[in-house]
This record gives structure tokens, C-alpha cells and sequence, in this order.
């Protein structure tokens, strides 16, 4: 059981990595606001928040952003901080709206996607010191709307599909 | 879907609206532009002559090429794994920003443009 | 299914919600359209740019249509040109002007020039007198000296080719019925008058006109109107010292900014700054200050009086402003001292 639970992990965080990986090569809206971007990868979180728990969600997440961190921006750069910082804020989030405020897995989506941009948002101004970033925060709010639907529904077909098969 | 998840839409939908709003009353024409590498200022930009001219700073990974035309700006080349700010295209108001993290380089656009005319 | 129904429409939470997110909904509407407004907001100015009288000349107008725009700019246009060519020293022109009456033989003679002219160097006198002798408009010689070496960049005069250039007594200036003037070898300079006066002229001819707002900037000459919105006009006054920069910024509406020194106008020889104005006592340029800024409700007194301040030091000024009413005025001393009068802070706000 336990060998079986990791080996899916595992899976779900390479898929997650890949996802990410793919979604740094496309711009949205050619590039015009940077860093926006839909958050697939937080289908596999959201997967593993739902199906797994929250602990292993969390790992996933931060995995995840160690992993792409290491192949592109380096460990420990400010990219690197961004990242964990909106991963982080985006899981624990993510975590509150489906326990707590028991939102639905659409809800949960776009909390998460909401709060990873204000979690990169904020260290982004504390490490580069520079205010003026808060300007594109509601335009990554307004974008956090759409793509968390998405990945919302993308999450609520998947979590449905596994409870179908694999239960 | 349920109401809290459209309650929660609404409120950060008003939010960002309310922010946009903000920022829209508060926006100025950029008037200089300073460039920053690894938080030391390199370079001021007068942003107030239109004819179209090109900067080359020293960023980590390179040159960093930043072209002025028209009162707006933008980076035009360097080297990076995403091309993030060279893909963002032109800015020209007061207080936006392009940052190029793999280069440590930022531009910042200021302005005092709610100044009406300067007494020379 | 009829258990559904009545839960959907019996559920005070849900019901409560759904008055809630409309609410939520109408607060978005609202705001969509306020951004849609805002749009339309922008306020219609026109505006002209001039080169006379050896400066930039800025001209806007705020909230009229276009054809009275160009009308009233127009019009500025030829006041400023009139000006320029009744007070230039160096062409002749259609005018007598005072090129014409400085290079006119001496004589008993009286000659007749424009009404205009006549009541500029009339004002131009008034202000020596009011002054002190520090703003004179004979002081053509000692000006012409100082600008000689000005342009070659070599020295400076000495004491005694300064002491034979001011030979000329403001009473050799004399003038007649409202439009004569002796010719009575003088060598007027009218340099810091015409600018404060033509501005003065014009922002006169808008009010006539009912271009209530507009914005008139002729070098050191700041003149505004009713600001188009509402607001304030926000003047920039820019740091001697440094081209791109503002040291203080003055908000008002129909008042008169006028800056003498300023940035960079002067000559270096050996290590010292030899400034454009220069000081009738001392026949040496004033160096008491690097700029001074006057305000008040008139371009043509900010003019004179921010000449006169500038020549003094700020503490002598000040008393001297006690004078004036309704007068401010803010100085950059030589030392970099920025001294305010003291209701200066009303145009702060």
C-alpha cells in the first residue's frame, strides 16, 4: 500500500513538473503581463489535495517548485522565492477553502490560483523592494479567476474519473 | 459550484476592479525611466524625447538592449530562458515596471507628470 | 425533486446569499461603468509652442472647442511677436522699436513709438523706482559688456570698462503725451521686462476672449487660469543645480510664477560661476542666490519683483516683500539654503 501510494506520487509530481515546464514555453496573452500563466500543474495538486491528503499535497506542491526551480531560474534565486512563496500560500489556502470554508473543488481551484499570484505578488515587492509591482496584481487576480476555473474543472473531472475507477 | 464559490469570484472580482480603477485615476505619462542592476542605479532615461534611440546595459546573462521610442519603453534583447521582459512589450506610464530576473535587471518608470508645466 | 424545490426557495441561507452576491454582482456593474467613464474624462486641451524674446514659449488652453482654441492662440501668437519685436535690442523691425530708439542719433528730438512699447518702458521705470535702482532698464551698456565676455567665454570685465559702460541715468529716459520718447542716447533693455509683460498681456486677452483655463509658460514665466478640472495647476520649480530635477512643487490657480536664475545660466571663469543678472550697485553679476521664485495674482510684478529679490539677500528680501501684498516668494541661496516666505505654504497644499 505504502509503495503503491508513493510510486503515484511520484507520478504526479513528475506529470506536475512536466506540466509546468510546458506552461513557462507558452505566453499568455503574448507575454504582455509576466508570470501569468494557467497553473495546470495545480490540476495534480488539487488531484492529490482531494484523493491523497493535504500532506502530501503540500510536499507535492513544494517539490514541484524545487524541482522546475533547479532546472531553469537555479535554487535560491528570486524567481526560486516567488515560486515557493505563491506554492506555498497557494496549498495552505487551498486547504482552508475545501475544510473550512467547504468550497467546492471550482472554489478551492480559484482560491488557490488567486492566492499563489498575491503569495508571488508579495515576495516579489519584499525581495526586489519595489512597490510598484502591486500595479499588475489585479490583472493576475482578474486572470486567477479564469484559469482557476479551468483548472477547476479540469480537477473536478479527474477527481471524479479516479473515485470511478480506482476506488 | 456552489454560492461561496461565486461569492468568492465577486469579492476579488471587485477587488481587482476597485484596484484597476485606482490605478487608472492615478496613472501619469512616465516622464524619466531608471534602470537598476542588482539594486544599483545604472542608468536615468529621459522619457520625454520621442525619437526613437537604444540603451545597451550589462545585465548577468549579457547585454540587455532597451529601446526608447515614443515615450514608451521596452527591452528589446537579452538572454534568458524565458524571454519574460523582453516579451512584455512596451510600458510608458509612471510606476510600472519591467523586471528581468535572469539579468538582476529593473526599469522603473517614473513620472511627475501631475505636474502641469516646470519653471526653468 | 418537490423536496429540492422547496429547500432551493425555503432555505433562509441560500436566500440570504443570493441578496448578498447580488449585491456583489451590482457593485461590479457599478464599477465597470465607472471605468467606462473614465475613459471619456480626458479633458480637452489645445496647445502652442513659441519661440521669441530669446525663449520657449509654452501656450495651453483648457475646455474650449477647436475653433476658439486656434482663434485665441493665434492671437497669442501675435501678441508675443508684437512684443518681441517692439522690445528687441539687436533688429530692426517694422516698429520703432527699441533697437530704433537706442541707435537713434541724441538729440532734442522726440520720437513717437507704440503705445505699447511706451507703456512697458513707463512700467520699466516705475519699476526702478520701486526697486531701488536695482532693476533698471538703461543698463543696455554694462549688460552688453558682461554679455560680450558672456559669448567669448574669456575673463571678465574689469572694474574700469564696466564703470565706463554705465554712464546712462535712468532719467535720460523721458517720455511724453503716451506715445513719445526722447531720443536722448540711451541703450534701453527691456529683456526682463517685455517677457512678464506680454504674458501678462495675453493671459488678459484670454480672459476677454472667456478662455477661462489655460496655462502660459515663457521661460521663467509661469502664468496660469482656472484650473480645467477643478483642481489646482501643480508648477514644478526646477533645482538649480540639476536639470532633471524639482526642489519644490507650488499649486495654484490664476496666480503668476516667475523664476529668475535658475538652472545653469551662467558662466564659469576660473573656477566661479558669473551669473546673467547682474547687480547695478556692484556692476558685478548678483550671486546671492541661485534662483528666486515669486508668486502672486500678476505675471508682469512676479517679474520685476523676482528680478529685485534675486539681486538682494533673502533676509533683506523678505523685508522688502513686506511692502507687497499678496506676494510669496522662495529662495535657493547660494549656500543651498531653500528660504520660504512665510505664506509661501498656501501653495504648498
Amino acid at each position: 500500500m505504502e509503495m503503491r501510494k508513493h510510486a503515484q506520487i511520484a507520478m504526479l509530481l513528475s506529470l506536475a513538473v512536466v506540466l509546468n515546464i510546458f506552461e513557462n514555453m507558452i505566453p499568455i496573452l503574448g507575454g504582455q503581463i509576466p508570470g501569468l500563466k494557467i497553473g495546470l500543474a495545480n490540476v495534480l495538486i488539487i488531484f492529490t489535495l482531494y484523493t491523497f491528503s493535504f500532506k502530501d499535497a503540500f510536499y507535492l506542491s513544494i517539490l514541484r517548485v524545487f524541482i522546475v526551480s533547479m532546472l531553469y531560474s537555479g535554487l535560491f534565486s528570486p524567481a526560486f522565492f516567488f515560486s515557493l512563496s505563491g506554492a506555498t500560500l497557494s496549498i495552505i489556502i487551498m486547504f482552508f477553502a475545501k475544510n473550512i470554508l467547504k468550497l467546492s473543488i471550482i472554489g478551492v481551484s480559484i482560491a488557490g490560483s488567486i492566492f499563489h499570484s498575491i503569495g508571488q505578488v508579495l515576495v516579489a515587492i519584499l525581495i526586489l523592494g519595489e512597490i510598484n509591482i502591486i500595479y499588475m496584481l489585479p490583472w493576475l487576480i482578474i486572470f486567477a479567476l479564469v484559469a482557476g476555473t479551468v483548472v477547476g474543472i479540469l480537477s473536478k473531472y479527474s477527481v471524479n474519473k479516479f473515485k470511478m475507477y480506482c476506488k | 459550484m456552489n454560492y461561496k464559490d461565486i461569492i468568492l469570484i465577486l469579492v476579488f472580482l471587485n477587488i481587482s476592479i476597485a484596484m484597476i480603477v485606482f490605478i487608472n485615476n492615478n496613472t501619469e505619462v512616465a516622464t524619466s525611466a531608471s534602470v537598476y542592476y542588482k539594486n544599483d542605479l545604472i542608468m536615468t532615461i529621459d522619457m520625454t524625447e520621442k525619437e526613437q534611440r537604444t540603451y545597451t546595459v550589462d545585465g548577468t546573462n549579457g547585454d540587455v538592449v532597451i529601446e526608447v521610442v515614443d515615450g514608451k519603453i521596452r527591452v528589446f534583447q537579452e538572454n534568458s530562458p524565458f524571454n519574460i521582459c523582453s516579451k512584455q512589450g512596451y510600458i510608458e506610464n509612471a510606476h510600472e515596471v519591467l523586471i528581468c530576473l535572469p539579468n538582476d535587471i529593473i526599469i522603473k518608470l517614473e513620472g511627475n507628470s501631475d505636474i502641469d508645466t516646470i519653471i526653468r | 425533486m418537490i423536496k429540492k424545490c422547496y429547500n432551493l426557495y425555503g432555505d433562509s441561507m441560500k436566500y440570504k446569499n443570493s441578496i448578498f452576491i447580488g449585491i456583489l454582482v451590482f457593485i461590479v456593474v457599478v464599477q465597470i461603468i465607472m471605468l467606462a467613464f473614465q475613459k471619456e474624462r480626458e479633458v480637452e486641451v489645445y496647445s502652442k509652442n513659441l519661440m521669441y524674446m530669446d525663449t520657449h514659449i509654452g501656450i495651453q488652453v483648457f475646455n474650449v472647442d477647436e475653433q476658439k482654441a486656434n482663434e485665441v492662440l493665434d492671437k497669442a501668437n501675435t501678441i508675443f511677436s508684437e512684443y518681441h519685436d517692439l522690445s528687441t535690442r539687436f533688429e530692426a523691425n517694422n516698429y520703432n522699436n527699441v533697437f530704433y530708439i537706442n541707435n537713434g542719433l541724441s538729440s532734442e528730438e522726440y520720437i513717437i513709438i507704440d503705445e505699447r512699447l511706451y507703456s512697458m518702458i513707463e512700467y520699466g521705470k516705475e519699476l526702478y523706482y520701486q526697486s531701488n535702482g536695482i532693476k533698471n532698464i538703461n543698463f543696455g551698456n554694462v549688460i552688453d559688456v558682461w554679455s560680450d565676455y558672456r559669448k567669448s567665454m574669456d575673463g571678465i570685465p574689469t572694474n574700469v570698462e564696466l564703470e565706463e559702460a554705465n554712464t546712462s541715468n535712468i532719467e535720460d529716459i523721458v517720455l511724453k503725451d503716451g506715445n513719445k520718447i526722447k531720443n536722448n542716447d540711451v541703450n534701453i533693455d527691456l529683456g526682463s521686462v517685455a517677457k512678464g509683460y506680454a504674458v501678462e498681456v495675453v493671459g488678459e486677452m484670454f480672459r476677454e476672449e472667456g478662455v477661462k483655463s489655460f496655462l502660459i509658460n515663457a521661460g521663467g514665466n509661469v502664468l496660469v487660469g482656472d484650473h480645467h478640472s477643478g483642481d489646482k495647476f501643480t508648477i514644478g520649480l526646477q533645482d538649480p543645480d540639476e536639470q532633471s530635477g524639482i526642489f519644490d512643487i507650488v499649486k495654484g490657480e490664476n496666480i503668476a510664477v516667475v523664476t529668475s536664475g535658475g538652472y545653469q545660466r551662467y558662466y564659469e571663469v576660473d573656477g566661479i560661476n558669473y551669473g546673467h543678472i547682474i547687480d547695478p550697485s556692484t556692476l558685478y553679476p548678483a550671486n546671492e542666490n541661485k534662483s528666486v521664485t515669486v508668486i502672486t495674482d500678476c505675471s508682469k510684478k512676479a517679474d520685476g519683483l523676482a528680478l529685485t529679490l534675486f539681486v538682494m539677500n533673502a533676509t533683506d528680501g523678505i523685508e522688502y516683500l513686506k511692502y507687497f501684498e499678496n506676494v510669496e516668494a522662495i529662495w535657493v541661496t547660494n549656500t543651498d539654503d531653500v528660504i520660504k516666505t512665510e505664506g509661501f505654504s498656501k501653495y504648498e497644499l
